[in-house]
């Protein structure tokens, strides 16, 4: 069918520089714009359009490399693996590996640690909504039911714990926080271990304390409640205390996962 | 429930206007709620959409249909965007007279149609599923465009004209797109306005372009321009003041000032029969 | 303590965080956005609204040339160090 060569043609075009010339052939010579000239333009507005939706999905990292060295990448990117769905909240997720693939950023691989916490921040904000457990159902639960209780996180919950200091970077290039810390000033040495969740129309994003950070781990692992007492002995209510009124715990389920 | 009816000139829906809108509640006739950026189902996204047509009557319109691609139709873009509407309510739904998807890739960009019989042919056919699938009549957007194909037959009325007799949907004409192609194709807008069907039309667009030189950029960036004003005074004396919309996209601004250009749609719809 | 003490008083933890959250939870929204200062950073319109784009750098790249140190906010810093002015 002539349709489908011609569409294959031009959209081969908009993400392969080479086949510029090709796609020409089918498009009319008018006025002052050549036919590769027009097709040119499709080529730079869609570029365009995904270079814009991957700065809105990485705005620090666009900070922290600049313009020309973003938009570089990104032009990289996009023809090295055009997008496949029509959800464009599902586009950019490789940008982060193709972050880490750089040859410029060998030495600077903090930057992909901070693009890989604003891909699970873009995650976060589409991830569906969850209806919470009822905390008071716990009670007349017997000791059987106690032990094989288990917990969830909220399903936007992405706990990343990185050798860099990424909240903290993330921090200094948010305009509009009042106490940011100076970014001159960050050891980017310090590990730090974020959760990032959503609560209804809020994003929040903590620095966890290592216990809090080994008790997180441990819910999401699924670990029971006998397992848990087991694990953290007589932290353990101090932790759930925290842990519940942090909203980072949402759920509960008194059957084991299948 | 029936939908609120759209009346007048009404503003596409933008996430910085969002919180504003819900606290302030300013009055507005009626709101574009862009499909794309809410599919993810039962996300925060869809929520703030639900609680906006709460408020105010809106149309859905979209871009990733692909109507015009020779791909099968993707049937999880539909089942999503049929289950937003059926939250929504919206007065409609639109989608553009385009393609953006081929070869298991997707554009993004709105890529024109070859203007031949065999494209009506297909068009046609595509459309009247996308119909069947949506349960509803489609009101169809014409696009802007920066080049034109050697084997294109036909002007992009008589194409545009065709599609919709045959396919029996509604169109929006975007008077801005009308304007930027006939710039960049050397047409007369004019001539295209009075060959569409009068009774085809159901809504109006309208945006800013950006001037490069050697072609209009439809860029969506700027206010309309005066010539776009006048040859939306021409399309309200033909169609009549149909319900308009401002579409901005890139250095959107203040809520104030998109509800200022949609004002001024407002009035010309008194001046054009003053 | 035993296995079934802690177990005892977690759920006891438990039940007074559920219920304090629920008679906090307005003054916590204040509190956390303060505190965190992240509201809608990261959700917007993205670019899916059927304009065109005049693609500001897309100039195609020469192999190699693009492979250099970036400029941005790190010109300040190098290779994970902090410079000091
Ligand atoms: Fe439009």
């Amino acid at each position: 069918m002539p349709l489908l060569e011609l569409q294959h043609s031009l959209i081969s075009a908009l993400f392969q520089r080479d086949q510029l010339a090709e796609a020409a052939k089918r498009v009319k010579a008018q006025g002052s714009l050549s036919s590769e000239q027009r097709v040119g333009i499709y080529r730079n507005s869609a570029h365009g359009i995904l270079l814009d939706c991957l700065e809105s999905l990485y705005p620090v990292c666009f900070e922290l490399v600049g313009t020309e060295f973003f938009g570089r990448t990104a032009h990289n990117f996009i023809d090295q693996a055009p997008p496949t769905s029509p959800f464009l909240a599902d586009y950019g997720a490789g940008f982060v590996n193709h972050l880490a693939e750089h040859p410029a950023l060998q030495e600077m691989l903090w930057i992909v640690e901070v693009a890989k916490l604003e891909w699970a921040r873009h995650a976060a904000w589409h991830t569906v909504n969850q209806v919470a457990s009822d905390f008071a159902q716990l009670e007349g639960l017997s000791e059987a039911q106690q032990a094989e209780l288990r917990f969830q996180l909220p399903a936007s919950a992405h706990l990343i714990s990185s050798n860099t200091s990424i909240h903290s970077i993330w921090l200094a290039h948010q305009e509009e926080y009042p106490e940011k810390p100076q970014f001159e000033k960050i050891d980017l040495q310090e590990a730090q271990q974020v959760l990032l969740f959503r609560e209804q129309r809020r994003l929040h994003q903590t620095t966890l304390s290592t216990d809090d950070w080994a008790f997180l781990q441990a819910i999401q692992q699924q670990l029971s409640m006998g397992e848990l007492a087991e694990q953290f002995a007589d932290q353990l209510p101090w932790l759930f205390s925290v842990a519940m009124q942090e909203g980072w715990i949402y759920s509960f389920t008194t059957t084991p996962p299948a | 429930m029936t939908p609120n009816p759209i009346l007048g000139c009404g503003i596409g829906l933008r996430f910085q206007h969002i919180d504003q809108i819900l606290a302030d509640k300013p009055p507005i006739p009626w709101l574009e709620i862009l499909s794309d950026n809410y599919l993810t189902p039962g996300s925060v996204q869809q929520d703030y959409a639900i609680e906006i047509a709460q408020h105010y009557p809106v149309t859905l319109h979209g871009v990733g249909m692909s109507l015009g691609a020779t791909e099968p139709f993707n049937d999880e873009y539909f089942q999503r965007l049929k289950a937003l509407a059926d939250q929504l309510h919206p007065a409609w739904i639109s989608d553009h007279l385009c393609w953006t998807s081929a070869h298991g890739w997707v554009s993004h960009d709105l890529l024109p149609l070859p203007y031949t019989e065999e494209t009506i042919k297909h068009v046609v056919q595509r459309i009247r599923e996308a119909q069947d699938r949506l349960e509803r009549r489609l009101v169809i957007e014409n696009v802007s465009s920066y080049l034109q194909y050697q084997e294109s037959a036909l002007t992009e009325w008589e194409f545009i004209t065709a599609v919709a007799e045959e396919a029996d949907c509604k169109l929006l004409l975007d008077v801005n797109n009308i304007y930027v192609s006939a710039f960049n194709h050397d047409f007369d807008p004019c001539r295209y306005l009075d060959s569409i069907p009068i009774e085809r039309v159901q809504q109006f667009h309208l945006a800013g372009y950006e001037d490069k030189g050697t072609h209009l950029l439809d860029t969506h960036g700027h206010p309309v321009s005066d010539s776009v004003w006048g040859l939306y005074k021409l399309a309200l004396q033909r169609f009549g003041a149909l319900p308009t919309l401002i579409e901005w996209d890139n250095n959107i601004p203040s809520l104030e000032e998109l509800l200022a250009e949609a004002h001024k749609a407002t009035e010309a719809h008194i001046h054009a029969f003053a | 303590m035993q296995n079934k003490q802690i177990i005892t008083a977690t759920l006891m933890a438990i039940g007074l965080s559920a219920a304090l959250s629920v008679a906090t939870a307005e003054d916590k929204k204040v509190e956390t956005e303060k505190c965190t200062g992240i509201v809608k950073a990261g959700m917007n319109d993205c670019a899916a609204n059927g304009h065109s784009c005049a693609g500001k750098a897309a100039k195609d790249s020469v192999a190699g040339e693009w492979i250099t140190v970036p400029k941005g906010t790190c010109e300040k810093i190098a290779g994970g160090t902090v410079v000091k002015e």
